[in-house]
């Protein structure tokens, strides 16, 4: 089910950013996302980021403390859905 | 003497052309910049034609999805704070000034102030408020707002370009970059900048353009070939056009120094409100006539020294009658009978920018020596009568032209350009 919710968000952060050079499948778990050189992603792009997975997941993000560590990697991304009880 | 403003580039991305020489045979060969369209998918909308910008792709408001001729630089850090209009604009300012032989570096000493004209972008509004409301105010793109309102070109150009000498955004909807060139002159005569870079610029999207069909302003003849046609007969509204052009207005003693093609002297301008209407046009063109005749006054220049006047002229039914009764009262009453013509026929009407993208076609003819004619005419209006009307453009100096604009309010604003010393 983890690697369910893993592809999920990989494809959704391809998708969302279009990322046209990038398989979703070859984001790593622990790549950092945001400030890595092979992903080019910033702050503006965590934003869309996150509005796309409330709206995905049907969860809320709150505070920027709380974005900030849930948008550490995609492994931190499914820890933060799976402790909001998300299923794949 | 105060300082003399000039023209040292233009800049153009329009449905006729994206560049000098091919904006220069659209206007001497009269192709006109049209297609066929459905707006909002929509094939029961009686709007079926428009002046496309070719090679230029907006199909979501999403900047990632956006697609531009590869020959033109856009980064990706200033795409997200841009309207498609936005994108329309750097391309065209990169033309100007390269023609003007100027870099970016030199932009930003305080010497060079930027004026623009947009009315904002309907298309990326319309999104950032869906997406407030879809979120009930919790989340909201933190570029939406200068990306989408009234000023976000000014505001991206400036920041873009570094500009600390004047920066203004003007916004008197078809009067607008009208008022910004005019405005920009006065910079220079008054001593304020010694260059002014001028930016009109329109999105070409439904959203912008379709607006105008609720006022009844829109052509509802579907041929490419004849739906914009002024001063004819069988006229029956405007064809709506976006874009960009961008034109640099330099001191004429700084442009001698630095040893930049003059294309044209901005000799005078002005400007009068018709007092009448928010939508409608004096009906006998009285605003328009009292800013044709302050701008005479203002480079003390009589009727008779005028040989071309670039018409404002949409297509609609009343406008193009209340121009026609303004022009005679200037010209055809004192005996004077320049050209006239209405480069709209070509492009179709691009709103804000069409007062700058309109001066830019007169240096233009200034520069190359011809006349823009006034195609789509077959049967003019009974109203015209008097007035001169190339059927095709001519291969003959404009002498001393005359561009004319109008906007809602009544707004009415005219330049006058004539060929270097």
């Amino acid at each position: 089910m983890t690697a369910d919710l893993t592809l999920r968000l990989q494809t959704l952060i391809c998708t969302t950013l279009k990322l046209e050079d990038v398989r979703p499948a070859d984001i790593p778990g622990d790549e950092p996302l945001i400030g890595s050189t092979r992903l080019g992603l910033d702050s503006l792009d965590a934003l869309e980021l996150v509005l796309a997975i409330e709206k995905e997941f049907g969860v809320k993000i709150g505070s920027s403390e709380e974005s900030r560590q849930a948008l550490t990697s995609v492994d931190t991304l499914v820890a933060f859905l799976r402790s909001r009880q998300v299923a794949a | 003497m105060p300082p003399l403003p000039v023209i040292t580039g233009l800049g153009f991305i329009t449905s006729i052309g994206h560049d000098r020489a091919a904006v220069g045979r659209s206007l001497r060969e009269l192709a006109h910049g049209f297609e066929r369209v459905e707006f909002f998918g929509n094939p029961n909308l009686p709007v079926k034609v428009a002046g496309t910008i070719k090679g230029f792709d907006f199909p979501t408001p999403n900047w990632r999805d956006w697609r531009w001729p590869e020959r033109f630089t856009v980064d990706r850090e200033l795409l997200r704070g841009l309207a498609p209009h936005g994108v329309y604009a750097l391309c065209a300012l990169q033309q100007a000034l390269t023609e003007a032989g100027l870099e970016p570096a030199e932009l930003s000493d305080g010497t060079t102030g930027l004026f623009c004209a947009s009315a904002g972008s309907p298309f990326m509004l319309g999104s950032f408020l869906g997406q407030m409301h879809e979120t009930r105010g919790e989340r909201g793109n933190p570029m939406g707002l200068v990306s989408s309102i009234a000023g976000t070109l000014n505001f991206s150009l400036a920041a873009h370009y570094r500009i600390t000498g004047a920066v203004c955004g003007f916004v008197s909807a078809c009067a607008s970059s009208s008022h910004a060139l005019g405005y920009a002159m006065d910079e220079i005569r008054l001593g304020r900048q010694q260059r002014m870079l001028v930016v009109g610029a329109e999105d070409m999207t439904a959203e912008s353009i379709m607006a105008f069909s609720s006022l009844r302003a829109l052509s509802n003849n579907p041929d490419p070939a004849t739906a914009s046609r002024p001063f004819d007969r069988r006229r029956d509204g405007f064809v709506g056009t976006g874009g960009a052009v961008a034109v640099i207005v330099e001191d004429a003693a700084l442009a001698r120094r630095r040893g930049a093609h003059i294309l044209a002297e901005l000799v005078g301008w002005g400007q009068a409100g018709d007092g009448h209407s928010v939508t409608a046009s004096h009906p006998e063109g009285a605003g328009l006539r009292e800013a044709m005749r302050r701008t005479l006054a203002d480079a003390r220049l009589n009727a008779s020294d005028i040989g071309y006047v670039n018409a404002h002229a949409t297509s609609t039914v009343a406008g193009d009658r209340s121009e026609s009764l303004a022009l005679h009262a200037i010209f055809t009453r004192q005996g004077a009978k320049p050209r006239v013509s209405s480069t709209k026929a070509l492009t179709g009407h691009g709103l804000s920018m069409a007062g700058v993208m309109e001066a830019a076609f007169c240096a233009l003819a200034i520069d190359e020596g011809f006349i823009p004619g006034a195609a789509h005419l077959e049967e003019p209006d009974p109203v015209c009568a008097g007035l001169d009307l190339p059927r095709v453009s001519l291969a003959e100096a404009p002498g001393i032209v005359l561009n004319n604009s109008s906007g809602f309010g009544g707004s009415n604003v005219c330049h006058l350009l004539r060929r270097p010393a």
